[in-house]
């Protein structure tokens, strides 16, 4: 026999879209239960970017994988909180032009800026956003200093983070607690495998510690994520335009090898970001850790051989764009969903062109050697040598790789293609949303942890007004 | 002699850690990550990953009489170099994988100082 729980509203999923949702319907005084498949750990369980971390709090521990030529590894959060623990936090809002191609190709209501400022403001008077105090770390700085040698211009990404007390404000830091303070209920390690409409009502089937538990909920939001979400609403018969859409924001790295310390242990994470060539790319810096370095260098082991004397001379920075259509499909009998991706070859050129615009900048930073990471490739020491480069990008040997995955099931009015209307109610489902990064009708270009957030919060209160109708 | 897939990952993992790292290797922490993460990846690739292991071991023995994992350091050396450089898309991908995870747990965090969750603060 299943456990049977009855809620108000159930919250599937406690990334940043789940979390937001949850904490205001359970201050709105709806009981409230929010599911999570991942463990309930605290921020700091373990270090960031460590193999601990990969292997307690990330999806598949790291290795997913959208198949296609080029294929793309992605990485998700998976555990209380999401993507937000593993995260770093860097927050932009919504660019205006990407706002305003969504509401005119999917013709997505009261999306503008305006409209969404006070959903943004909102979220962050909860989860605090700041710039860095101070100068930024070399290995940062050098990136502003190359663009601006070039004559692009560079700025410094703010962070969720709260600098004095040196705390990520990801979920479990902030919006998860006022949940609970509101009366809401967490249940860690909680799987769902299905929904279905019964008696007005949603149910929910879940496995918690291999025993089975039914849900009942009056209203019910989808939040498990760009990839997991439309798995789940395709095992459970709703398929329309749900995972047909998916997009990542792919990336190549290269790392720099300097002839000083810009490394250095202790250093804040790196935030500069040049944003002049977006969309068309953008490029930024990594945390730039040995393994991290090794990783990246993987199949340059010119470059790989300085990380054992002089991991503080290097820095791993990357480009990305929105390169990359994909679907999520369900197999038979299989726990994971299968992803396949497909690439437009002039959004793999322009990729490979900002590849090519990084390591410029790289040089112009005074870089003595720079590595394209990208199998087989020779490592620079001039951007004279990057004549030698492939003229486009070698698609057999290139892996790309991606943190950022979304629109796998856009909102928007344009029923011919989207999933949920404006509000992320699933189109011809009675009490049905979604509230996560799925709902994004395209790229969000900028980071997109901050869109995400912001839209869950005009939907739930959206939502909350209708009384989840 | 026959072929096995964890003493083939068990003597990749070795062959890589010592030709990056020497003496400072510590392939057992190497091997764990990398058991650890593969134990993790969608159900759906692990027969595909286990064939492949397997098929990476067997190549040795009609030219060698032994399988991968019973090949010395330099051979073990020479064959991840050819799988690395393989026209077969399946092979590269099966070192890209193993040599990926190996690299990454090659360089374990209390080596790092730079991984922890809270930040230092020298924010000048
Ligand atoms: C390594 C990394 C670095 C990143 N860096 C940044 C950054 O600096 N800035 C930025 O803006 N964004 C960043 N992102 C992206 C950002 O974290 C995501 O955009 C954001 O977390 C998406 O939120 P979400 O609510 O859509 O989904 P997620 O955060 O993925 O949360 C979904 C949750 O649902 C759970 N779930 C899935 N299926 C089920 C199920 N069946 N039952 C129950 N629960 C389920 C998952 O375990 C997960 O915890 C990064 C992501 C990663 C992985």
């Amino acid at each position: 026999m299943a456990d049977r729980l009855r809620v108000d509203v159930a919250v599937l999923g406690s990334g940043p879209g789940g979390s937001v949702t949850a904490a205001l319907c359970a201050e709105a005084g709806f009981q409230t239960l929010l599911l999570e498949e991942g463990p309930d750990l605290p921020l700091d369980a373990c270090r960031h970017f460590s193999g601990e971390e990969i292997v307690r709090k990330y999806r598949n521990r790291g290795l997913s994988l959208a198949f296609g030529k080029p294929s793309i590894s992605y990485m998700e959060g998976c555990c209380v909180g999401g993507g937000s623990e593993v995260n770093r936090g860097l927050y932009h809002r919504t660019p205006a032009y990407v706002l305003d191609r969504w509401a005119r190709e999917y013709q997505v209501d009261a999306l503008t800026p305006d409209a969404l400022a006070p959903h943004f403001d909102a979220c962050e008077a909860r989860a605090r956003v700041a710039g860095l105090p101070g100068r930024a770390p070399p290995l940062s700085q050098r990136l502003g200093d190359g663009g601006a040698a070039l004559g692009w211009d560079s700025m410094q990404a703010p962070r969720l983070f709260d600098y004095a007390s040196g705390r990520k404000q990801s979920m479990s830091e902030t919006f998860i607690p006022q949940f609970r303070r509101a009366g809401g209920d967490l249940m860690a390690g909680t799987r769902a495998l299905r929904i279905a409409r019964t008696n007005r009502r949603w149910r929910v089937s879940a496995v918690r510690d291999r025993r089975p538990l039914e849900i009942e909920a009056d209203g019910l939001f989808v939040a498990c994520g760009a990839v997991q979400t439309p798995a789940l609403l395709r095992r459970s018969g709703i398929r329309h335009n749900v995972g047909n859409s998916l997009r990542f924001h792919p990336m190549l790295k290269a790392v720099a090898l300097f002839s000083d310390a810009v490394n250095r242990p202790g250093d804040p994470d790196p935030v500069h970001q040049i944003k002049a060539f977006e969309p068309r790319f953008g490029i930024g810096c990594s945390i730039s850790s040995p393994a991290l370095l090794a990783l990246a260098l993987g199949g340059n082991p010119a470059m790989r051989a300085h990380i054992a004397q002089a991991s503080d001379r290097m820095g791993l920075y990357y480009v990305q764009n929105g390169s990359g259509h994909a679907r999520v499909r369900c197999l038979p009998g299989a726990r994971d969903p299968f992803v396949s991706v497909a690439h437009e070859r002039n959004e793999l050129e322009a990729l490979y062109d900002g590849l090519r615009h990084l390591l410029r900048a790289l040089f112009a930073a005074g870089a003595e050697a720079v590595q394209p990471c990208l199998p087989g490739l020779p490592m620079l020491r001039s951007a004279a040598e990057m004549d030698a480069l492939p003229a486009s990008l070698p698609r057999k040997s290139a892996s790309l790789s991606s943190v950022h995955v979304f629109a796998s099931c856009p909102m928007g009015g344009n029923q011919r293609i989207t999933a949920t209307d404006s509000w992320g109610r699933v189109h011809g489902v009675d009490g049905l949303r979604i509230a996560d990064a799925s709902l994004m009708c395209g790229p969000t270009i900028a980071n997109p942890q901050g869109s995400v957030m912001a839209i869950a919060h005009r939907n739930a209160l959206h939502a909350i007004e209708r009384r989840f109708a | 002699m026959m072929p096995d897939a964890r003493s083939a990952i068990r003597a990749l993992v070795e062959a890589v850690a010592r030709r990056e790292r020497g003496d400072a290797a510590q392939p057992d922490v190497a091997l764990r990550f990398v058991t650890d993460s593969l134990g993790g990846m969608p159900g759906y690739l692990r027969p595909p990953l286990h064939l492949a292991t397997l098929a990476f071991d067997a190549w040795p023995i009609v030219s060698r009489g032994r399988p991968f994992h019973r090949l010395r350091h330099e051979e073990r050396l020479r064959q991840i170099d050819a799988w690395e450089r393989s026209v077969l898309g399946p092979c590269r991908m099966l070192m890209t994988l193993y040599v990926s995870l190996t690299l990454f747990g090659l360089w374990p965090d209390d080596q790092d100082e730079k991984s922890g969750q809270q930040e230092n603060r020298r924010y000048g």
